[in-house]
């Protein structure tokens, strides 16, 4: 199944109609939410290290070529190796170039949605080099053939049913398999199938949660124990991580674990917490021989210097997308690319360029609940506005829209005749439709009900109200 | 020009002043002890005391034989092999040809109590594997190697090993159906063995 964010419109109106999958947002919508809210409830100093957390990823944004620096040092220090990609085809090269220099043939590989973000997997299957996710739900969608729907549960749009057959069509041991459907005997079956792949593979590759400067540390965090087991028996590993993802000391990044397990699953902390530094030691009985980092850029200094430079604290907690009532409606593969929800309305367009997601700034409706979530106090719905204001200046949107906010830019810097000219309108609308139902056509605006309805206007206008009770309030 | 010459050069045209900063740890209650057990116990992970180190062996088996895994293949850390004489000490070898260990047996670093996780360190005396690989990870904790916050287990460490792994209850998924099931990867079942000293 391809998805692309050229085609959101219908992706969104395909999702709403697929049943199957609006059953399995509902779940996945309430579980989230839930469990953040308990696990939030439960720390009284949530919002203390919330704010404390805002102010690490800042600092550590606003000093980043010193930290990157450090960092590098670091890795050197301790047998490792760094890698300068400036965009997603230099970290393809570099990462088939250390398979290929190591004549990896297999490949165990943990979740990494940067890897994603530079599609390693094609460009590793076209070196010849077999690719396997190790990620339950990863895994899951690799055999599907589909993009990760969701940034911490990859195959939360996946029945049991759908899992099962899945693994029934590509595992192909015996009978058996076609009646597995219980949980726990799929994840037995996974856990059989890649406890193979983790023994046979010559390379590891992870992703990075966060980058610890003054020792070279990369910290991973996981539940499955699927990137500790990537990390350590493949002979090289290789981590992908985005530039931003540094951090000055394990100190930071304690505040920063004890806020992202809380805000993307509701744990206090995730099974697996773990701090790799270099390579495997003269002493060590086990640990790759060869520890690699790739750093991508990949846009992410030219958006540092942009407008949208707090995107860039982002540590991929997910809390966005959960607390989304677009993402809660479509699910991620709407959104056509790897980063879905609100993080990704302001990183796909970012990094594909505006021509090739027209519409995803617009998938909004600006109620605000994803930045009150963001565990590093993203100003999401700003940055989302911020980069409608992009689109426009880049000309991507129709002319059709260009028009209509022209003309409501002359009558919004006219205040008094905006008020009369609202009145007018409000009176009307109101006198179109019955009252309490809701309006589901106007001549000239088809395109704008499609999907939409509109509450018919009570006939009065918000100024009217408010002028009616400063004056009682007198 | 290089890459990384190339990205430095973006990036020193958006570099700020660092932001002043406060770090806060949260308030726990005083027995860390009992706080660090019930944590655990929290995650899923299984819970024995012992009064000293010579009774090791005996929790070790019984909670074997209660869990229905007699006749298994034992590996124990080189590091704390002493402890049990009769068993033999060999990491899990990473090859398909190897039978390997059913159940691994560690010490660790430090137990924090603010998480209900214990901290191991990558070395010749604990091979990373025992962590993994294993069905069931035992782990023996001093009540002296209790801390309260992470702070104070990283703080532990005086050079960082390869690998440090901060382990908090058994591996676990929710990626079907978002239904939690355990032993995703890692072990099914993370037991502590707590002794006094």
């Amino acid at each position: 199944m391809k998805f692309s964010p050229r085609e959101f419109r219908s992706q969104a109106d395909a999702a709403l109609n697929d049943r199957t999958l609006q059953q399995a947002l509902v779940r996945a919508r309430s579980g989230f939410v839930n469990k953040r809210a308990k696990a939030v409830a439960a720390l009284p100093e949530f919002e203390v290290l919330r704010a404390e957390a805002s102010a690490i990823r800042v600092d550590a944004l606003n000093r980043l070529p010193d930290l990157l620096e450090q960092f590098e040092a670091g890795v050197l220090a301790a047998g490792g190796q760094v890698h300068w990609a400036t965009d997603a085809a230099e970290a393809r090269r570099i990462v088939v170039g250390i398979a290929q220099q190591r004549e990896a043939c297999r490949v165990a590989k943990g979740k990494t949605m940067v890897g994603e973000e530079i599609g390693i997997n094609p460009a590793l299957e076209a070196a010849g080099i077999n690719v396997v996710e190790t990620d339950l739900g990863e895994y899951i969608i690799q055999l599907a053939q589909e993009p990760p729907s969701h940034i911490v549960a990859p195959a939360v749009h996946k029945t049991r049913e759908q899992v099962a057959e899945l693994f029934a069509q590509h595992h192909r041991r015996d009978e058996r398999l076609a009646a597995l459907s219980g949980i726990p005997e799929l994840v037995d079956e996974a856990r059989r199938v890649l406890r193979e792949t983790f023994l046979s593979a010559d390379l590891g590759i992870t992703g990075g949660n966060f980058l610890v400067a003054d020792s070279g540390s990369v910290v991973l965090v996981t539940n499955e124990g699927n990137g500790d087991l990537s990390a350590t028996l493949p002979k090289t590993h290789i981590v992908i991580a985005g530039i931003e993802k540094v951090v000055p000391t394990m100190t930071e990044a304690t505040t920063l674990l004890r806020v992202l397990a809380r805000s993307a699953t509701g744990q206090p902390l995730t099974t697996y917490t773990s701090v790799f530094t270099g390579a495997r030691r003269a002493t060590d009985e086990t640990g790759p021989e060869e520890f690699h980092v790739v750093l991508v850029d990949n846009g992410r200094s030219a958006m540092l210097a942009s407008e949208l430079r707090d995107m860039l604290r982002c540590i991929r907690c997910g809390a966005c997308m959960n607390h989304c009532p677009v993402y809660g409606a479509i699910g991620g593969h709407a959104y056509g690319w790897v980063y879905p929800g609100p993080m990704g309305q302001v990183l796909t367009p970012w990094l594909l360029g505006p021509e090739r997601a027209p519409d995803l700034a617009h998938a909004c409706t600006l109620n605000g609940h994803c930045a009150q979530v963001c565990p590093v106090g993203i100003p999401l719905p700003d940055l989302i506005r911020a980069m409608r204001v992009r689109e426009h200046e880049s000309h991507v949107n129709t002319f059709a829209e260009r028009w209509v906010f022209q003309q409501w830019t002359w009558w919004a810097k006219r205040p008094a005749l905006y008020g009369w000219a609202l009145r007018a309108k409000a009176r009307w609308l109101h006198r179109l439709a019955r009252p309490g139902s809701a309006l589901r056509r106007l001549p000239v605006w088809s395109a704008w009900f499609r999907g939409r309805d509109l509450p018919t206007p009570q006939g009065r206008t918000l100024r009217d109200l408010m002028r009616e009770k400063l004056r009682g309030a007198r | 020009m290089s890459s990384r010459e190339r990205i430095f050069a973006t990036l020193y045209e958006a570099v700020a002043e660092p932001v002043a900063m406060t770090h806060t740890r949260p308030r726990l209650d005083d027995d860390l002890i009992a706080l660090f057990e019930h944590n655990a116990q929290a995650t899923a992970a299984t819970l024995d005391h012992v009064a000293d180190e010579a009774g090791l062996p005996d929790a070790l088996a019984n909670y074997l034989a209660s869990t229905n895994q007699t006749d298994v293949g034992i590996a124990v850390a080189p590091g704390i092999a002493d402890l049990f004489p009769a068993l033999h000490s060999a990491p899990i070898q990473p090859d398909a040809t190897h039978p390997g260990a059913e159940v691994s047996v560690t010490g660790c670093i430090a137990a924090v109590a603010e998480t209900g996780s214990v901290l191991m360190a990558s070395g010749p005396t604990h091979p990373t594997t025992l962590n993994f690989l294993p069905e069931t990870h035992v782990v023996i904790i001093r009540t002296n190697q209790v801390v309260a916050h992470l702070e104070d287990a990283w703080v532990m460490i005086e050079t960082m090993p390869r690998a440090l792994n901060l382990i908090t209850g058994p591996s676990r998924t929710a990626d079907i159906e978002q239904t939690l099931q355990l032993g995703a990867h890692g072990p099914r079942r993370l037991h502590a063995i707590v002794v006094a000293g």
